[in-house]
């Protein structure tokens, strides 16, 4: 069994399904490339592949990582040839390589998003980077199983950069720890984010205290 | 695509709006002739459709013509577009539908035709043929609701009847030479009447009697005879290299493999028994090159065998071997179609090991043996008994047995019937010594309500009222005492509503158009269905449903379809339904034939 990390991105048609139907079509692709795919073992096998952190529905991601397990070692740069050859529309596949290890889902824990502001929003928006970087605490109310509560996110909010009417948000995302882009989007717009534009960037591991990107 | 992404994510299912599916057809629409593939329903439910999956690349092999997809939007998207003010978009091009050359709408299921109307007015649109001009596009229908096409022939510019191979070609020919020629609509109109299985339902008018029922169905111009002959394919031969794959969950994610059209058996009650005629068989070589491409060519992780009676096909039993061997290195399930209990059935569920060992599906038909032979259902309960025997001990656990009310004959003994087989199916279970009985037995029993169809024996009959649909289901309910077993039942109210549009005239137009115009869409979502809509919509219309649904038509009545030669003859169904009525059966057309006038060994 040999495990590879698969760096991707995703993007067009793609965006508009969720995470289950990516995954019914990202093995589709898997088994069209015919590369030596491992599957599980048991009654209904299926192919072994799983996502670091699924999308929100609507969102293009620039750097997206799968784990998936071969059955035989083979040529990375060929089967990344390969898999492209056979992918969807919108699935670009960037590289693959050998990772042994925890998964990426285990140890994925921060993101970057990237959100495009209109002109007239840029100064409102720049303002209120600076008072959410500024503050100790930002207390919201989220909803839980339990009911509302409230909620500090002010520590997972890890940096926010704006240049000109782009804002890079770097947030906590992951298994432990999450917090949805949307949330940060509306308090910046002070607005309905119902039309903002937003892709994810990158996702983050963490090696000691440094946040590295997952390749 | 004029969608904002904003727009896009207001709706429930995004993905269904959004076109880009694994094989779809993009060129460059100078040039071509633009046909747009409209199904009436959710996209889930379109593309698990083989047809459209075979009449889309059928369509784009020629260089002159492009094929595009357009489905019925959900409620929430037609909202969105409403609002918006876009209209129904292919999802190819993005372009709106009004924009295309030929719309071509699949009549699978009577009650899709509000959709159908609700689909032209989303694409702006007029709904009624006469009121379409020159900058509209070509309306036409096509599939097994066209057997009678009358209750839609307000709306449709032309019907195509029969196999979408046969004669499609023809016409896309002739819409090209009359474009060239800069003709109207009206000329590639009568240019193609001639051809096999088209029906310009304006170019015939029907006169009444005074009782209601037909006078006469002729046609006003010379060129055209006054018989539609359905288009015909001999041999079945064009099959897909490939298939879209959606990207959201259709109802099947699947390769589909037709394995044959027609059926020989000849249930009394099945209309495709009938329209499909005669038995018309694929190669078992052809369908595994087909299975072995279809699946390098989608990814998909499993093949469904597709025919009236799959079991029959005279190979059943070498091509699951064969489709095995493909299939369990790649770790592709087989699904095998499970209606039919018999000894090839089950010894291909023994060979394979990838299938999810725990339902069985059996449909009787009909709980009592003289309504199984009055139907023609080839089944005793010794056979049915012995194949769940089987089936049980082969480790299945649950039974789903379908069966209908309301049959010709019908009486109370006939109902309660229905209740004892599935008792005695739990008996049968019992019967198994105790280390066989692993998991606990479930059967569940379910009732449609039988609707009389054109081209069948039954044509003629009168169709069961709702009330007494509902109490033969209350007989049926009665009847089952074991806890084993559970009890389902179709909405009897639908079935009426089904009953008028399946056997109704030309009149019953207005009253589909005024049902649309008060809301109804989605009839065939128990959710969306709305009978009072109905009632109402057949009063302002005028219609009486009895009329259409209860009454028994006479022998010589001229009944609405009876201009369409679908290969089986008037008489032969007649000398059927006699029979039918006598409890006696009549023979399979692979022991001898029946005489229905198909003339398939001719
Ligand atoms: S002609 Fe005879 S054998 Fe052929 S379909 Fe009709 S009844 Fe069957």
């Amino acid at each position: 069994m040999h495990k590879v990390r698969i760096q991707f991105s995703k993007d067009g048609a793609l965006k508009f399904i969720g995470h289950l139907d990516f995954l019914r079509v990202f093995q589709q692709a898997l088994r069209r490339s015919g590369l030596p795919v491992a599957y599980s073992q048991g009654f209904n096998p299926h192919i072994l592949l799983s996502f670091a952190l699924p999308l929100p529905l609507g969102m293009a991601s620039l750097h997206d990582y799968a784990d998936l397990t071969l059955a035989e070692s083979t040529d990375m740069e060929n089967a990344r040839v390969r898999l492209q050859e056979y992918a969807p529309l919108g699935l670009t596949v960037l590289t693959i390589w050998e990772a042994d290890g925890r998964s990426a889902a285990a140890v994925t824990e921060a993101a970057d998003y990237i959100l495009t502001v209109k002109e007239a929003e840029i100064t409102t928006v720049r303002q209120a980077v600076h008072e959410l970087l500024a503050a100790k605490e930002y207390i919201i109310a989220k909803k839980t199983k339990g009911g509302i509560k409230d909620t500090d996110i002010r520590s997972d909010i890890i940096d926010i950069k704006s240049n000109g009417n782009v804002v890079t948000m770097r947030l906590s995302a992951g298994s432990g720890r999450f917090l949805n882009p949307m949330t940060v989007a509306a308090i910046l717009l002070g607005r309905d984010t119902a039309a903002c534009e937003m892709i994810r960037a990158e996702l983050f591991k963490k090696e000691g205290e440094i946040l590295k990107p997952l390749y | 695509m004029r969608l904002s992404d904003e727009m896009l994510l207001r709706v429930e299912k995004p993905g269904r709006y959004v076109g880009g599916e694994l094989n779809a057809v993009i060129k460059d629409k100078e040039g071509k002739t633009r046909f747009g593939f409209c199904f009436p329903d959710v996209y889930e439910v379109g593309m698990s459709h083989l047809g459209l999956q075979m009449l889309y690349f059928f369509i784009n092999r020629r260089e002159d013509a492009w094929c595009e997809r357009a489905f019925m939007p959900w409620p929430d998207m037609l909202s969105v577009l409403r609002e918006a003010d876009i209209p129904l978009y292919a999802l190819e091009s993005g372009d709106g539908i009004r924009e295309l050359d030929i719309l071509g709408f699949t009549l699978q299921y009577e009650m899709c035709y509000t959709n159908v109307l609700a689909m032209l007015e989303l694409g702006g649109l007029a709904l009624r043929a006469a009121e379409r001009g020159e900058d509209d596009p070509i309306v036409c229908a096509g599939g097994p609701c066209t057997t009678n096409p009358e209750p839609m022939a307000e709306f449709i510019d032309f019907f195509y009847i029969g196999d979408g191979e046969a004669s499609l070609d023809a016409v896309l020919d002739a819409y090209r030479d009359n474009k060239t020629r800069g003709g109207k609509k009206a000329d590639f109109l009568s240019a193609i009447s001639g051809i096999d299985g088209i029906y310009v339902p304006a170019f015939y008018d029907v006169k009444y009697n005074d009782d209601d029922t037909i006078a006469n169905f002729v046609s006003n111009r010379h060129e055209v005879g006054s018989r539609v002959k359905r288009a015909f394919l001999p041999r079945l031969g064009y099959f897909p290299e490939r298939f879209l794959v959606p990207l959201v969950e259709a109802v099947h994610n699947r390769v589909t493999l037709e394995l044959a059209r027609g059926c020989s058996r000849g249930c009394r009650f099945c209309q495709a028994g009938y329209i499909y005629r005669p038995l018309r068989e694929r190669g078992i070589d052809e369908l595994l090159a087909q299975a072995e491409a279809l699946l390098a060519a989608t990814g998909h992780e499993e093949i469904s065998l597709l025919a009236l009676s799959a079991c029959d096909h005279s190979g059943f039993g070498e091509l699951v071997d064969r489709l095995l061997a493909v299939t369990e290195p790649k770790k592709v399930n087989l699904s095998l179609p499970s209606t039919r209990l018999d000894a090839s059935f089950l010894s291909a569920v023994e060979k394979t090991q990838r299938v999810r060992k725990s339902s069985l599906t059996v449909a009787p038909e009909a709980g009592s043996q003289r309504m199984r032979d009055v139907i023609k259902k080839n089944l005793t309960e010794e056979g049915i008994l012995a194949g769940i025997t089987q089936a049980f001990e082969a480790d299945f656990n649950k039974i789903k047995l379908y069966f209908m009310a309301g049959l010709p004959g019908e009486e109370e003994g006939d109902v309660q019937a229905i209740g004892t087989l599935a008792e005695k199916v739990v008996e049968v279970y019992y019967k198994m010594p105790y280390e066989k009985r692993k998991k606990p037995v479930a059967v569940s029993v379910s009732t449609a309500c039988f609707v009389p169809k054109a081209f069948t024996p039954f044509q003629w009959v009168g169709q069961v009222s709702p009330e007494a649909f509902e109490t033969r289901q209350r007989e049926v309910k009665a009847g089952i005492r074991k806890k084993q077993i559970t009890y389902r039942y179709h909405d009897a109210k639908t079935a009426y509503v089904e009953g008028v549009l399946a056997r109704g005239d030309r009149r019953v137009g207005a009253a589909i158009e005024a049902a649309y115009r008060a809301g109804a869409m989605f009839d065939g979502w128990s959710e969306h269905f709305n009978y009072y809509t109905w009632l109402a919509a057949f009063e302002s219309a005028g219609i009486d449903p009895d009329f259409y649904t209860q009454r028994e038509r006479g022998e010589n009545e001229l009944l609405p379809w009876d201009f369409i030669d679908m290969g089986v003859s008037k008489e032969f169904l007649r000398r059927e339904y006699e029979r039918a009525m006598k409890g006696e059966t009549s023979p399979d057309c692979r022991t001898s034939c029946a005489d229905c006038e198909v003339a398939c060994h001719a």
